[in-house]
C-alpha cells in the first residue's frame, strides 16, 4: 500500500472531491465573499446589538461610579451576580439607580423572574 | 510503510482511547465550572459553549451524566480532527496515524472528555479553525473560507478566550505578508468573524469585570517564576511521562508551519496567561501529539513501541475505568464517588420544607445544581439571615451560626439549623 494513502478514504474522497468541483474564487467573488460575511457578523451580533442602550448610561462617571455599590448591594443580599442582568439605569435629582432582571437558575426547579431595584441612597 | 497488523493495533488504542472517553462520568461531583456552564450562567464566557450544555440537559434529562456527555461527543470528534490536520501538514499517513493514537490516550483530553468544562469544545473548535485556514491558505476556494469564517464565530462565541487563536493567526499573516495583509481575504475573513465577539465583549459589562477582578493577580503575568513553577506542577501531575515525550518532540517543531506554532503558543499561554492552577488548560497540550508522533517515527523502532507501551500503561493506570484498574496513581477524582453525589438526595430531604438556604464559605455553582432549595451566597449577608438553615463551607464562618444546630458534619460542610427568633 503505497505510503500516503489515506486510512479513512471516503472522508479523504470527499474533501477532495469539492476541490474537483467548486471552481476558483476570483477577486470580484472574494469581495462579494467579504461583504456577504460583514453583513451575517452584524446580524448574528444583533442579540448584542440591542443591548446598546443598556450599556450608555455608563459613560456617565457618576454611573461608572456608582456600579460597585450596587453590584454589593446585590450580595448583600445573598444574590449571584451570574443571574442578574442589568435592565436599565435611572438618574434623577436624588440619585442613581440600578434595575436588576434577576433570574435563579437551578436544576429541579424553576423560580419566577423579579426586578430587582438597588440605588445610591438606599 | 505501517504493516497492516501495526494498522490494526493503532486503530485498537485509538479505540480504547474513545472507550476511555465515555468511563465513570458519574463519579466526580460536579464542579462549580460544569455546573456554571450546564446552568448558562456565567457572567465572563460567550454564549454558545454553555448553550450547547444547557440545551442538551434540557432535552436530554437534567442529570450529570448527560452534560458530560456533550464533551466526550467533543472529545471523540477531536481525534479525527487530528487526523486530517496532521496528514495536510506532514502529507504521511503514518504520523497522522500515531497523531491521532497518542491524542486518543492523551490524558489530559481523556480527563475533560469526562468532566463538563468548555475546554474540550474549545479543543475541538481551534483544531476546525486551523484546519480550515491551512487548507483556505492553500486551495484559496469558497468552502474552506467559510468553513474558516463559521469555526472562528463559533470558537469565538464558545469562551472568551478562544479570541487568541484567531488574534495570533491575523498577527502571523500580518508578520508573512506585511502591507499586503490589506488585501488578504484570511486575514480579513479572522476579523470579520470576530465582529460577533467584539459586540457581545462591548455589551456584557461581566467580561470586563472579570478580567479587572483577575487581572494582575490570576490573570496576567505577575510573578512569571512562580506561574512556571506551578504550570510545570500540574503538567507532570496530570502528564507525567507525556510531559518528557512533549519535551523530547520540541525538535521536531520546526518541520511545521507558523500557525501550528500559533496553535501551540495559545494552547501553552492560556495556561500561564489566566491561571497555572485551573488543570482544564492542560486539556490543550493534546495537540503536542502531533510533534510527538513525528519525533517517534523518526527514532527506533524499539524505542517507539516502549513510548507507546508506556504511554498506554500510564493512561490505564491514571484514567482506566474504576472497576478494574482503581489504584494509589488513579486520579484523584475516579478514587471515589463524588460527596455531593452521594448525599445530595439526604441533604435535599433534610431541606423539603425550606425556599431557601444560605451558604456561607465557598458558595459554588455546584450547590445549585445539587441543592433543590434557593441558595443565597452568605459572604457579604449580615445576620440575621433570611433562612432557617445555614450551609458552611469552612471552619471559619462557624461563628456566624452561633446557637445554631448542627443536622449535619462532614468534611465537606456542616448543615446548622438556626433558632426560629420569637416574634
Amino acid at each position: 500500500m503505497p505510503e500516503d494513502t489515506p486510512v479513512i478514504p471516503l472522508l479523504h474522497y470527499s474533501l477532495t472531491r469539492k476541490s474537483a468541483i467548486l471552481p476558483p474564487v476570483t477577486m470580484t467573488m472574494k469581495k462579494r465573499l467579504l461583504a456577504f460575511l460583514i453583513a451575517f457578523s452584524l446580524l448574528l451580533s444583533t442579540p448584542s446589538l440591542l443591548r446598546v442602550p443598556r450599556v450608555l448610561p455608563f459613560f456617565d462617571a457618576e454611573v461608572r461610579a456608582a456600579a460597585p455599590m450596587m453590584l454589593n448591594s446585590l450580595r448583600e443580599r445573598g444574590m449571584w451576580l451570574v443571574n442578574t442582568d442589568l435592565k436599565d439605569v435611572i438618574k434623577d435629582a436624588e440619585g442613581i439607580c440600578f434595575l436588576w432582571d434577576h433570574r435563579y437558575t437551578a436544576v429541579e426547579r424553576s423560580f419566577a423572574p423579579e426586578i430587582l431595584t438597588t440605588c445610591t441612597y438606599d | 510503510m505501517i504493516e497492516r497488523e501495526k494498522r490494526l493495533l493503532l486503530g485498537m488504542l485509538a479505540a480504547l482511547g474513545v472507550l476511555l472517553r465515555v468511563t465513570d462520568l458519574g463519579v466526580p461531583d460536579f464542579a462549580t465550572d460544569e455546573a456554571q456552564a450546564a446552568l448558562a450562567s456565567s457572567a465572563a464566557w460567550t454564549p454558545l459553549g454553555m448553550g450547547i450544555l444547557k440545551n442538551v440537559t434540557m432535552l436530554f434529562g437534567q442529570e450529570i451524566i448527560v452534560a458530560r456527555s456533550v464533551s466526550a461527543l467533543f472529545g471523540i470528534a477531536c481525534l479525527p480532527l487530528i487526523y486530517l490536520l496532521t496528514r495536510e501538514m506532514t502529507k504521511k499517513t503514518d504520523i497522522a496515524l500515531l497523531a491521532t493514537v497518542i491524542a486518543a490516550l492523551f490524558p489530559t483530553h481523556i480527563l475533560f472528555s469526562r468532566l463538563a468544562y468548555l475546554s474540550i469544545q474549545e479543543c475541538f473548535w481551534w483544531l476546525v479553525v486551523l484546519y480550515a485556514f491551512l487548507k483556505a491558505k492553500k486551495e484559496k476556494e469558497m468552502f474552506w473560507y467559510l468553513l474558516l469564517f463559521a469555526a472562528t464565530v463559533a470558537s469565538t462565541m464558545t469562551k472568551t478566550q478562544d479570541i487568541l487563536l484567531p488574534a495570533f493567526l491575523v498577527i502571523g499573516r500580518i508578520i508573512e505578508l506585511r502591507m499586503k495583509v490589506l488585501r488578504d481575504t484570511l486575514s480579513w475573513i479572522l476579523i470579520i468573524a470576530c465582529i460577533p465577539f467584539g459586540f457581545f465583549f462591548l455589551t456584557h459589562p461581566g467580561i470586563s469585570a472579570t478580567l479587572f477582578l483577575y487581572g494582575g493577580n490570576m490573570y496576567g503575568v505577575s510573578g512569571p517564576f512562580a506561574r512556571i513553577i506551578d504550570l510545570a506542577t500540574v503538567w507532570w501531575k496530570l502528564l507525567g511521562i507525556y510531559l518528557i515525550a512533549m519535551a523530547a518532540s520540541l525538535p521536531a517543531l520546526r518541520t511545521f508551519p507558523w500557525p501550528f506554532h500559533a496553535l501551540l503558543l495559545v494552547a501553552v499561554l492560556t495556561g500561564y496567561l489566566l491561571g497555572p492552577g485551573h488543570e482544564y488548560y492542560a486539556t490543550h497540550l493534546v495537540f503536542f501529539s502531533i510533534p510527538i508522533a513525528t519525533a517517534l517515527l523518526r527514532s527506533d523502532a524499539s524505542l517507539r513501541i516502549a513510548a507507546m507501551g508506556l504511554c498506554t500503561a500510564y493512561t490505564l493506570l491514571t484514567l482506566g475505568p474504576t472497576s478494574l484498574f482503581l489504584n494509589p496513581w488513579t486520579n484523584h477524582l475516579y478514587q471515589k464517588t463524588g460527596f455531593w453525589n452521594q448525599n445530595a438526595a439526604a441533604i435535599n430531604d433534610l431541606l423539603k420544607e425550606e425556599e431557601a438556604v444560605t451558604v456561607l464559605g465557598d458558595a459554588g455553582h455546584h450547590f445549585r445544581w445539587y441543592l433543590a432549595p434557593r441558595v443565597l451566597v452568605g459572604r457579604d449577608m449580615i445576620a440575621p439571615y433570611q433562612t432557617q438553615y445555614l450551609i458552611l463551607t469552612i471552619l471559619a464562618e462557624a461563628p456566624k451560626a452561633k446557637g445554631g444546630t448542627v443536622i449535619l458534619s462532614s468534611e465537606e460542610l456542616a448543615l446548622v439549623k438556626l433558632e426560629v427568633q420569637d416574634e
